[in-house]
Parts: C-alpha cells; structure tokens; sequence
C-alpha cells in the first residue's frame, strides 16, 4: 500500500513535469547560430540602377467571352454588337407559321444597361440591321467586321433609352422571318447588328448572354393566330452575342504606356533581375505603376490592372493559371509579383509581364502610366526582398 | 507474461531515441553526447565503466555484464528544463522524452558470459530560437528569424562479456548508429503580401561502430585495505567508423519548393577513451570515479573540422548506499540512495570561449519487488558563461527508469 502511493506521487509529479510550461522562442543563443543565419536583401527600381523596358501593343481577340456588350463611340474607340435569338416554339405555334396563320403584332428587344464610357449626359444612338452572314462569337473579332455583310436598312423603332434599360422594335417581317426559320430551318437568323449612331459619344455596356443572368438581351414577338381569340407573346433570350471594338491607339507622350481593354491594348514590362542569386527565396515583389491621369479615362465601373506572368513576349503569351492584381492607392497602382520575381530567378528565363484590365473582353476602360521613359521618380518601381543563405 | 514484455520491447524500438534540451550549444558537432540515459547512473553523476551491478545493465562497459544474474528489463523517461540566461533576459524551456532501453541476461555464470541488446541515445539536437527584426531603419518592413534544430542519434547495441582465465573481464558490442538531425532557418514577415523564407538542412547519418571493455577482477586484496571489498578498475574505448550521412539542403517558400544541394558525406565520430575505477566500503557503500575523454576536435563533417569543437573531458564522482539485500528485507531496507558530482569541459568551444558544465547529482530506487525497481536520478548542472555573447544555462535532469528482473531461458525440473 505505501508503495502504490509513492509510485503514485512520483507518476503525479512526473505528470506535472510533462506540462510544465516553457517560455516562448527568444533571441537567447541567436548569435552563436552564424551558421544558419540568412541574409536577407532588397533590390529596388526606384534606388538601385535596375534596367527595365516597357511598351504597348494593340491586340486582337475575341470579345464574345464577355460579359458586357459594348456598343457606342467615345474618345479613340467605337463598338458595335452581334446577336442572334434562341427561338424555341411549341408545336401549335410552330404549325400556325407552318400554315401561313400568324400574324405579326410587335417584336421588341430589351437590353439591360450595366456599363457606361464617356459621359453620360453625350448623345447615344444607334441603328439596328440584319445580318446577312454567318457568325460565331467565339470566332468574332474587329478584323472580322470588314467581311461581316448586313442590309444597311435599319430595322429598329420605337427606341427608348433609360439609366437602365434601352429597348426597341424590330420589324414585323424581320421577326416572322425567324420564327418561319424556326419552324421549318428554311433560310437563315443570323440575327441583328447594333451598330453606334455618328453622332454618339459614349460607349454603353449591356448584360451580354452570361450564365443564365436574368438581365440578359431578350426578344418578346407578340402574335396572333388565326381562329385564336388572344394575342401569343413569345419570350426568347439571346443564343449567340459578340462586340467588336475599333479604334485607333491613343496618342501619348514617349514617356507613357497605355492599356485599354475591349481595342484590345496591352502593356508589356520587363526589369533586370538578373543580380538576384539564382537560389534566392523571393519574399516580396511589390510592383508599383504612377498613373498619367490626363490621358487615364475609367468607366462607371471599377476596374483595375491584371499582370500576367509572360512565357513568350514576341507572340504575346501569358501563363494563365497566374495572375496579379494591381490595387489602386492614390495616383498609382501597386500589387504583389512576388512568384513572378521567383521564377525569373529560379529559371533564369524573365520574358516580363503583361499588364492588361481585368475587363479587358468587356470593356473600353483606358489607363495610361508612366512607362520606362519617364523620370526616374514616375518609373514603374519594382521592390524585391529576397533571402539567401550562406552555402 | 513474457510475450507481453517482448511485444512492449518490440514497440519500443520503432521509437528513435534521443533526448530533447533547447540549447543553441547543439547546433555543432553532433549536439550533446549522451553518456548515460540511465536514472541510476544519473544520480551517480555518470559514473559506471567500473560498476559491475547484479541488478543493472551498463551499456558503456560490456565488460560488466559478466555480472548480471537475472534477464533484466530496464527503460527510461527523462524531463529536461533548462534555464538559460545573459546579461538581458532569462527563460525557461522544458521537455519530456523516452530515453532508451535496455535488455540484458545472464548466459553463462562460470565464463561470466552476459549479454544485452537495446537502444539508445547518443546525441541530441534542440535549439529553438527567435528574434524580430525590422528590415531597415527607413522600412516600416519587419520580420522574424527563427532558427531551430531537432533531432539527433541513437544506436542499437548488441553486447557481451566474457571472464578471462585472469579473472579479467572483457566485453565488447555491436553498436548500429543512426538518426536524424534538422537544421532549420526561416525568415517570417507579419504581412500576408511577403512570403516566408524556410530553409532546412538535414543530415541522415548511419554507420556502425564498437565498444570494448575490460574490467578488473576485485583487487581488493592487491591494496589490503579493511572494509573495502570489489576494488575493481575498469575502461572502455568507444569507436565509431566514419559514418555515411546522406545530406540535402531544401528551400521552400510558398512560392517554391528547392532542392539547393543533396549528397551522401561521411562523419567521423573520434574515439572515446573511458576509465573508471571504483570500491566498496564496509559492504553497503559504493564508490566510484571516471574520466572519460574524446577529442572532439577530430570530429569531420565531409572530411571538414569544426571550429567550434574541442577536445572534450568528463571527471565524475559517485556515491551509492545499498544495503544487505536480505529476503523479506522491508521497503526501507530495500531503498538505495545515490550521489554524484561531475565536472565537464564539453566540447564545444564558441567564440573561444569554452562550455564547461559543473553538475550535482542525486537519486534512488524504489523496491518495487525483490528484483524490481524504480529508480529515479535528479541532476542539476550549470554550463556555459555569460561572456563573450554566451549564455548561462542552468539544466534541470530528472530521469526515471523501470528496472525489472525475472529468471528467463531456464529449463524447469518437472
């Protein structure tokens, strides 16, 4: 019995042992650890004698990945939209065209305002025409406007235009024209051309077909059969959209770079890194770009600049499965590069970055900065905070 | 019963052993050197090359096991807290670990043939140490070193004795090292936009090695002295052939993952040399002295000498008071009582200053039968000088052994 306690206080005791508290980690012995210390190090644009270029190029690409169809003229840039309609038609509707029954009543299309470039107070206005070629918008580009062939009548009346919403009709033949097509696949929809006023200046930007939204371009064609007492109105929403954007680059001074969405054009930025020992962990690439704001023209959306990581500058090619944000403060914007920074170094092979708006497919926005020209101060800065370690 | 036993022995040996101190001192060499992982030597302030128990297996000695008489069983636990301090701060760290075991049996009583097996420890690594820093004195940029270090080596053993026709005792083992050590160094920024900076180094050393012993037979008549009884002298060299160590040295961020250097280099562990010399007084009071030396500055890492190692020495003293074993003893009777000293230039030697360690030493057994005990081994020991950019460390030992004894490998009468 005497035993059992005594084994029983030495567990408990032990126990207590096993809990007892330690400090937190400190400084104590740091010094005599010459061995592992790291050296940690800093380039910086801004300071150190950094090379780096910059320049700007005007792209080509498909727009019909957007989410906003753009349509109008403002500053160096005009849009104009592509769209087609989903018609699906039940089967006594379908046989009422099929026999030459129905009759036209309205066909109206509503587009949902979400975008605006320019002033908003500018006059809009544009025609609506009948496309007369075939299309994709996956495929559609500015470069494929020239070939695109529609009738020059415009199809359009009865427009109204709000902060919201602008809405029109379209002629009564042109509607049954689709319907017809949908009953019997004889002739064609290739839909209508939305192309700007000459007198417009400002871009309007609206819900393009995108996921299901609920604000996307829709067509209402009210009918009336005959021997039926009431008025059918069909609902269709759009199958196929596309904007093409045109324009010329700005001009700016020698000392400016310039990225626009929608025209499409890109930035490209390049810094020597090569003093960075090649087994360096980059800690921190801090890009920093000041804005020209005399010639930097934002919509009345928020936007921002992308960098994307360049495999191929020649040909243009991005690594997609990166991207950097570059976030606003005051007259400049600056973001994280950090893993850009790393595999430069790692891999010897920098091509630079690519600077782009996030709303480069839908959208018109202009940023200018001041590029590798400028004065050292308004340079695009990159900060690197790298370690290394003693072999 | 002894299935159970074996199967706990079996367990324990997929544990890597090795103690567990927070001390920047480990950082060189191979850490601190493990000369006894035992709670009765511990008390002993380390004394045991000339101690011959009946009751204990002394793995530094194979020469001893002549002596034992039962299969005996023993294993350790060790608490180890640390106070170190400079001239600015003082802190305490503390932990608890499984410190080895041991399993030791009688083979032949007329050729004084023992034998054990078991695993221990040999060295250890532990450091764990931060400090914040800013970037520079215009940056608001700030960061954090951390600088940490685990692991260390254990060994396998296989030893026996054997009684000379001198009545001089030898004994040798096999002794299998390995074990890991980590080096860590990381840079840590607060902000979420930097990333952090780890660097680990490793080193996976194996390779085998050899303990000889000899061990006197009782002189005690040779100096004829009244009272004193098992006057033996005892010595033990320990070598250990250049160990293979597979090494690689990673960067990592969150960014990168990077394979700096990897390669397979040797380790040269020098040669302990290890006497003792010991005696009874008046059948109940063991006494007991060792020297042990070990040129630690012929240590090589990749065929490279540290700066920061030295020749290293141990100088013990050790005390035991172990009365008559009588059955039907009671537990009082039964209790034995230890004591020791130790005074200890270690091997290191840093900023040319070298870490001495003074220790004191304490413990005892608890009977917990005939032939079981639990033995417990305090130790408090103070090493290190506040000089030069060093720091203090006042080290706090606590070990415990289960020491269990049984009558295996005989064949019953029916």
């Amino acid at each position: 019995m005497f035993i059992k306690k005594i084994l029983l206080f030495i567990a408990i005791s032990f126990s207590l042992f096993f809990y007892s508290c330690s400090d937190a980690p400190s400084p104590l012995g740091g010094s005599l650890l010459t061995v592992d210390r790291l050296n940690i190090s800093e380039v910086d644009s801004y300071k150190d004698t950094l090379a780096q270029k910059s320049s700007y190029v005007k792209r080509t690409f498909e727009l019909g990945g957007g989410y906003r169809l753009l349509v109008g003229k403002a500053e160096n840039v005009e849009s104009s939209t592509l769209m087609n309609f989903y018609m699906p038609l039940e089967d006594s509707i379908k046989n009422s065209i099929l026999a030459d029954s129905v009759v036209i009543i309205g066909a109206r299309i509503y587009l949902r305002r979400i975008y605006g470039f320019g002033n908003k107070n500018n006059p809009y206005d544009f025609t609506v025409h009948q496309i007369e070629s075939g299309w994709t918008s996956a495929h559609f580009t500015a470069d494929s406007l020239p070939m695109l062939s529609y009738d020059p009548s415009d199809v359009s009346s009865n427009k109204t235009f709000s902060d919201t919403l602008d809405e029109f009709d379209i002629n009564s033949d042109l509607a049954l024209s689709w319907l017809k097509y949908s009953a019997d696949s004889v002739g064609n929809n290739f839909g209508i051309y939305i192309k700007p006023s000459p007198g417009s200046q400002k871009i309007v930007g609206y819900q393009a077909l995108y996921s299901g939204n609920v604000n996307e371009p829709a067509l209402t064609i009210a009918i009336q059969r005959l021997g039926v007492a009431y008025t059918d109105t069909l609902f269709f929403i759009a199958n196929s959209d596309v904007s093409a954007v045109t324009g010329n680059i700005p001009s700016v001074t020698r000392s400016s770079i310039i990225v626009q969405g929608g025209l499409a054009i890109n930035a490209k930025l390049w810094f020597d890194v090569s003093r960075i020992p090649f087994n360096a962990i980059i800690n921190s690439a801090i890009l920093t770009l000041h804005f020209d704001l005399t010639k930097t023209i934002i919509g009345d959306s928020t936007n921002t600049i992308l960098a994307g990581f360049l495999t191929d500058s020649s040909s243009i090619v991005v690594d997609s499965s990166v991207v950097a944000t570059l976030d606003s403060t005051d007259n400049s914007l600056a973001g994280s590069i950090t893993s850009y920074a790393q595999r430069w170094v790692n891999t010897g092979t920098n091509e630079g970055i690519l600077l782009f708006t996030r709303n480069e497919y839908s959208g018109v926005d202009l940023f200018t900065f001041m590029g590798s020209n400028a004065v050292d101060s308004l340079k695009p800065r990159l900060h690197i905070i790298y370690t290394t370690k003693k072999p | 019963m002894n299935l159970k036993f074996l199967s706990f022995f079996v367990i324990l040996l997929c544990f890597p052993v090795w103690g567990q101190v927070n001390s920047s001192y480990t950082r060189f060499g191979i850490g601190d050197i493990q000369y006894t992982y035992s709670a009765r030597r511990l008390g002993m302030g380390g004394v045991n090359i000339s101690i011959a128990d009946i009751d204990f297996i002394n793995i530094n000695n194979p020469a001893t096991l002549y002596r034992l008489n039962l299969t005996r069983f023993e294993v350790a636990l060790k608490y180890g807290g640390e106070q170190l301090s400079n001239d600015n701060m003082k802190k305490f760290y503390a932990n608890t670990d499984f410190n080895g075991f041991t399993f030791g049996f009688p083979i032949s009583s007329l050729y004084g043939i023992g034998a054990a097996i078991g695993i221990v420890p040999v060295s250890s690594v532990s450091y764990h140490v931060e400090d914040n820093l800013l970037f520079n004195t215009n940056s608001e940029d700030s960061y954090s070193y951390s600088f940490s270090g685990t692991g260390g080596i254990s060994k396998i053993f296989i030893g026996s004795s054997y009684r000379t026709p001198l009545n001089v005792n030898i004994g040798a083992s096999f002794d299998y090292y390995f074990g890991n050590l980590h080096y860590n160094s990381s840079v840590n920024f607060p902000n979420n936009s930097s990333y952090n900076a780890y660097y680990s180094r490793t080193y996976n050393p194996n390779g085998i090695g050899t303990t000889i012993g000899l061990l006197s037979p009782d002189l005690a008549d040779v100096i004829n002295a009244k009272n004193i009884t098992d006057f033996r002298i005892g010595a033990a060299i320990n070598y250990v052939a250049n160990l293979n160590t597979d090494t690689i040295l990673i960067a990592s961020s969150s960014s990168k993952i990077d394979t700096l250097g990897q390669s397979t280099v040797k380790m040269k562990i020098p040669l302990r040399i290890s006497s003792g010399i010991s005696f009874i007084l008046d059948n109940n009071y063991l006494f007991s002295v060792d020297y042990i030396y070990q040129p630690w500055s012929k240590f090589t890492f990749n065929g490279i000498k540290s700066n920061y190692l030295r020749n290293a020495s141990k100088l013990s003293a050790g005390f035991e008071y172990r009365p008559s074993k009588e059955p039907g003893s009671s537990f009082w009777e039964q209790f034995l009582f230890r004591a020791g000293l130790s005074y200890e230039q270690t091997q290191y030697i840093i900023n040319g200053e070298g870490i001495n360690q003074y220790s004191i030493s304490g413990g005892f057994s608890l009977p917990l039968s005939y032939e079981n005990s639990v033995d417990v081994g305090l130790e408090y020991a103070i090493r290190g000088t506040k000089k030069d950019g060093l720091y203090k460390e006042n080290i706090y030992r606590l070990n415990v052994s289960l020491t269990l004894g049984d009558l295996w490998f005989v064949r019953r009468e029916r």
